[in-house]
C-alpha cells in the first residue's frame, strides 16, 4: 500500500506481520586508507563526505500460509529496485536516554553535516540520549553517536551517523520513538521459497533509498 | 607547477582529507554545477549538486609535451538532471571543467582546476538495470588540429580585406617558366 512518495517514487508501508526475526543494519563508509607496504603506515585517509549510509538485512520468521500472499504482494509493490518503504530496528522502540522535553531542529543545516544542531529540551538536562539511540529526521534514520546533553537555553548538538542526507529545516520535527528509515530492495530478484510444510521463507536484502 | 593557496595546502597535506570533484559542464540551455558528494555546496559563487550521479572521472594526464590529452566522466544511473540534456541538450566544444575541492563539513575550504577542456559526444550505454553515459572532455588544444581554412588565393584575400590586391597574380605564377640569365 502507497502512503506517500519521496523523490518521485512511492513510499510503501512495510508489512508488520510477522515482525522480522532477525536484522543487520550495516553501516557503511567511503573511505580509502593507502598503506605504505613497506612500513604498514597509513600516509592518509580520504574521506567522501556523504559516502555513508544504511543497508540491511532482514530475516523474516516462517510465513505462515495467510502471511504468505500479503509479503508476496509487498514484494510486487516494491518493483525491484523501485519503490521504497520505511524499516527501522525492531529490536529497538525508545531512546535509552532520559529524553525531556520536545526537541526539534534548531536552525537551518546542510547535507553532509555530521552534527544535528537542536531545541526545545529541557534545559540543563542529562543524558538526553545515549550512543547507540536512533533519531528518526524527516525519512532518514540517524544514530546518535554521543551522549547529548542540553545547554541551559534547552539546546543540544547531536552527533550522527550517517551524516544528514538532505538539508533541514529550523523547526523540523525529531522523532525519537520507533524511528525508521527510507530503504529499497538492493535487487531486482525477489522471492519466497515455499517447502513441503506450505510454510515460507524469506530474506530481504536491502540498501538505504538516497 | 600549481600554486596552491595556503588553506588547500595545509588541507591536501592532513592527515584526514576530506575530498569532493566539482564538475562544471555546460550544455546549450545552461551550465550544470555537480559534485560527488550529496546535498548542495557554494563554491566561487556557484551552488554545485551532489546528484550522486558521478560514477567515474578518467584518468587526467599532464605532460611535458605540448599534447592534448582529454578525459572521461562517467555518468551513472537515470540521473534527471544530467541524463536528459546528454541525450537533446548536448553541444559539443562548449567549456567543462574538473576542479579537486577539500571539504570541511559541507564548506569548501579551497577548489584546484585539475582539468580545463571541451565537452565532446556523448557515449550512452543502456542495460536493463542500469544506464551509464561517458561523456568525452577534450583538452582545447584539441583546435589546433582543425584544418585551417583559409588559402592563398586573391578570393580569400580579399574576402578579408577587399582592397589587397597583393594575391591576384598568384595563380598565373604556379606555371610561369622564368629564364635566367
Amino acid at each position: 500500500m502507497v502512503i506517500d512518495t519521496f523523490q518521485g517514487v512511492s513510499v510503501l508501508a512495510f508489512p508488520t506481520s510477522p515482525a522480522p526475526k532477525q536484522i543487520e543494519l550495516t553501516m557503511n563508509n567511503v573511505v580509502a586508507a593507502p598503506t605504505n607496504p613497506f612500513t604498514g603506515s597509513t600516509q592518509q585517509v580520504l574521506a567522501w563526505p556523504g559516502g555513508d549510509f544504511w543497508s540491511a538485512q532482514i530475516a523474516m520468521p516462517k510465513l505462515t500460509p495467510q502471511q504468505i500472499p500479503t509479503w508476496q504482494g509487498f514484494l510486487a509493490e516494491c518493483r525491484g529496485k523501485l519503490n521504497t518503504f520505511l524499516i527501522g530496528d525492531p529490536s529497538y522502540k525508545h531512546p535509552q536516554g532520559t529524553v525531556k522535553g520536545v526537541p526539534v531542529v534548531n536552525g537551518a543545516q546542510s547535507a553532509m553535516a555530521t552534527t544535528l544542531s537542536t531545541k526545545g529540551w529541557t534545559p540543563n538536562s542529562y543524558r538526553l540520549l545515549l550512543p547507540g539511540d536512533y533519531l528518526q529526521v524527516g525519512y532518514r534514520l540517524h544514530r546518535v553517536i554521543d551522549v547529548v546533553n542540553s545547554d541551559a537555553n534547552g539546546d543540544a548538538t547531536i552527533s550522527l551517523w550517517p551524516s544528514l542526507r538532505e538539508a533541514v529545516t529550523d523547526g523540523q520535527a525529531i522523532i525519537l520513538n520507533n524511528p525508521r528509515g527510507l530503504f529499497r530492495m538492493s535487487d531486482n530478484k525477489q522471492s519466497i521459497t515455499i517447502d513441503e510444510t506450505r510454510y515460507g521463507a524469506l530474506t530481504l536484502t536491502v540498501v538505504e533509498a538516497r | 607547477m600549481r600554486n596552491l593557496s595556503t588553506a588547500m595546502r595545509a588541507a591536501l597535506t592532513a592527515r584526514v582529507l576530506r575530498p569532493a570533484i566539482l564538475i562544471e559542464l555546460t550544455f546549450k540551455s545552461g551550465t550544470y554545477f555537480v559534485h560527488t558528494g550529496i546535498g548542495q555546496i557554494t563554491w566561487n559563487g556557484n551552488t554545485y549538486l551532489g546528484v550522486g550521479s558521478l560514477g567515474k572521472v578518467g584518468t587526467i594526464t599532464e605532460n611535458t609535451t605540448v599534447e592534448a590529452a582529454g578525459t572521461t566522466l562517467t555518468l551513472t544511473g537515470v540521473d534527471p538532471t544530467l541524463y536528459a540534456d546528454c541525450m537533446t541538450d548536448i553541444v559539443t566544444g562548449l567549456p567543462a571543467r574538473i576542479l579537486l575541492a577539500c571539504l570541511s563539513g559541507s564548506t569548501v575550504i579551497d577548489a584546484l582546476v585539475i582539468f580545463s577542456g571541451l565537452v565532446d559526444q556523448p557515449t550512452i550505454t543502456e542495460n536493463s538495470d542500469d544506464i551509464t553515459v561517458t561523456l568525452a572532455l577534450e583538452n582545447a588544444l584539441t583546435n589546433l588540429q582543425r584544418p585551417h581554412r583559409s588559402l592563398y588565393t586573391a578570393v580569400d584575400q580579399r574576402m578579408k580585406w577587399p582592397n589587397d590586391n597583393g594575391f591576384d597574380w598568384i595563380t598565373s605564377l604556379i606555371d610561369t617558366a622564368n629564364t635566367w640569365g
